[in-house]
């Protein structure tokens, strides 16, 4: 008796937790490894919530200039996951370029008779506009599927993360809608003064 | 803030009609003349923000900012900050949270700077204001003690860690039970006086650290609003996102200079994002921008918004 108790308390111990998680995603950041060691904060940007497995989510935050940063993910409610989960850092552009611009316009002359002739002008003008680019700044699968990200920037900037879920061993994407492939999933990112001449580390 | 965006998207509308309505004309050019105009800078559409609702948007916490404020060289002024005196004025929560928010940020920039005696005169403050906002349990009980003792012991970054953690735990609390309303306006709260802090530290200077520094928060009230967005329905967090807007529509009159192209490299196994766009303050801006904040950030610690 007394040893079904204890195999029932360890089952609990081992169920509990990822049971509550499930639940409840809320911070579950604090989970996931940190690198306070290293002298790293925990920055307020980081994200923790219930995403479903194979969609991606995306997130934008602002990174400031000379700060170092460091980006892992982690799901303490789905083991599996860790070590697979595919990431990109992208910045969106903007890029100036030139366009040309064909307008046509009615204007009146007047012919030796002194007869009102309309007479069709195309104004050719070339514009400078601005246009929106993302680009990737950090793809993990470049990077042997590395799972954390550790920069500087030499500006403040405005960068988004889009992370893929993946599937359960041998899922498909119709599986995502399905309730029990939601996963928590924590994006830890930390922060501590960089260094500010020339980036030498 | 809707009422802002919707005039934003009507001028940008009126360009693309303006700009493309001649060209469908349909008419031939033949027998006509070619006349070439001069380039022409068309801005129409610059730096009107898209905020997406699927998406998530992080705002950088009073601490990371600080922490980058305090490499500009300023130095440390306590006389701009809320007196703690000032927490015995605010009844409503709206207020309490405004000032929840202030009281964090002027935490992070004592914290920073490593001001003891005001360090333990917020995080007092702090615990009291948490008190009245019913977050108390979720900060640590003893964490004015453990201040203390972090001061006795000159222990500068332990006391800047459990600032992040009071933050973090108070944050926290509020995602969990649902009170995102309330992290809306701590976090806004929080915002405005960093910037407040920011733009009296120091006289205009022309590309100087401190002004790029306040150029940039021009990307924070962008993931300020797309972070209040998900809780306007809350009519305290729409009142306040309502008196931003002034703010708001100066920071996306502040210009961008090209920089050289983006590029990525990798030093040992630390990333470096070069490259990229530089926001440009004027001094009639930086003016204009200091007046706006401080009207906001008075009525925010007089208790009057």
């Amino acid at each position: 008796m007394k040893r079904l108790f204890t195999n029932l308390f360890l089952v609990a111990l081992i169920i509990a937790p990822s049971a509550l998680l499930s639940q409840n995603c809320t911070n579950i950041v604090k989970y996931c490894n940190h690198a306070k060691r290293d002298g790293f904060l925990r920055n307020g940007q980081s994200l923790s919530g219930a995403f479903a497995q194979g969609d991606t989510a995306e997130i934008t935050v602002i990174v400031y200039k000379d700060m170092e940063y460091r980006m892992s993910l982690c799901s303490p409610t789905h083991d599996e996951l860790d070590g697979k989960f595919e990431f990109k850092i992208v910045e969106q552009i903007t890029k100036p370029a030139w366009k040309d611009v064909v307008t046509y316009e009615t204007e009146t002359e007047y012919d030796d008779y002194g007869e009102e002739l309309e007479i069709r002008v195309e104004k050719k003008s070339r514009r400078r506009v601005y246009n929106k680019v993302d680009v990737v700044r950090y793809d993990n699968k470049k990077d042997e599927d590395a799972q954390e990200f550790v920069f500087i920037s030499d500006k403040t900037r405005k960068l988004t993360i889009k992370v893929y879920i993946p599937l359960p061993e041998g899922g498909d994407e119709r599986q995502g809608l399905e309730a029990e492939t939601y996963a928590c999933v924590g994006l830890l990112i930390e922060h501590q003064p960089g260094p500010t001449i020339g980036f030498n580390r | 803030m809707k009422k802002n965006m919707l005039k934003w998207n009507v001028i940008a509308l009126v360009g693309l009609v303006v700009g493309f309505s001649s060209c469908g004309e349909g008419v031939s050019p033949e027998d006509g003349k070619v006349v070439i105009e001069e380039n022409v800078e068309d801005t129409t559409l610059l730096d009107i923000p898209e905020l997406d609702e699927d998406m998530a948007y992080s705002v950088p916490t009073p601490n990371e900012l600080f922490a980058v404020i305090k490499e500009t060289g300023v130095l440390y002024d306590g006389t701009i900050l809320n007196s703690a005196d000032n927490s015995e004025k605010y009844s409503s929560k709206k207020i309490q949270a405004l000032n929840f928010g202030v009281y964090f940020a002027d935490l992070a920039f004592a914290s920073s700077f490593e001001e003891n005696a005001s360090i333990l005169s917020y995080f007092a403050t702090i615990k009291v204001l948490s008190d009245e906002l019913g977050i108390s349990n979720a900060l640590d009980a003893a964490i004015y003690e453990k201040a203390q003792m972090n001061l006795e012991s000159n222990d500068s970054d332990s006391l800047l860690f459990l600032s992040n953690d009071t933050y973090f735990q108070a944050y926290s609390y509020l995602e969990e039970n649902e009170r995102g309303s309330t992290l809306a306006l701590i976090v806004l709260g929080g915002w405005i006086e960093s910037l407040y802090i920011m733009t009296n530290l120091g006289a205009y200077e022309e590309g100087s650290n401190l002004v790029t520094r306040i150029g940039e928060q021009k990307l924070t009230i962008g993931n300020l609003m797309g972070f209040m967005m998900k809780y306007q329905d809350d009519s305290n967090v729409a009142e306040v996102m309502e008196e931003l807007a002034d703010i708001e529509e100066l920071f996306w009159s502040f210009e961008e200079e090209e920089g050289d192209d983006v590029s990525t490299s990798q030093k040992d196994d630390v990333y470096v994002l070069s490259g990229g766009s530089t926001i440009l303050v004027s001094a009639e801006q930086y003016d204009k921008l200091k007046e706006l904040v401080s009207g906001l950030r008075n009525e925010i610690i007089e208790g009057e918004l």
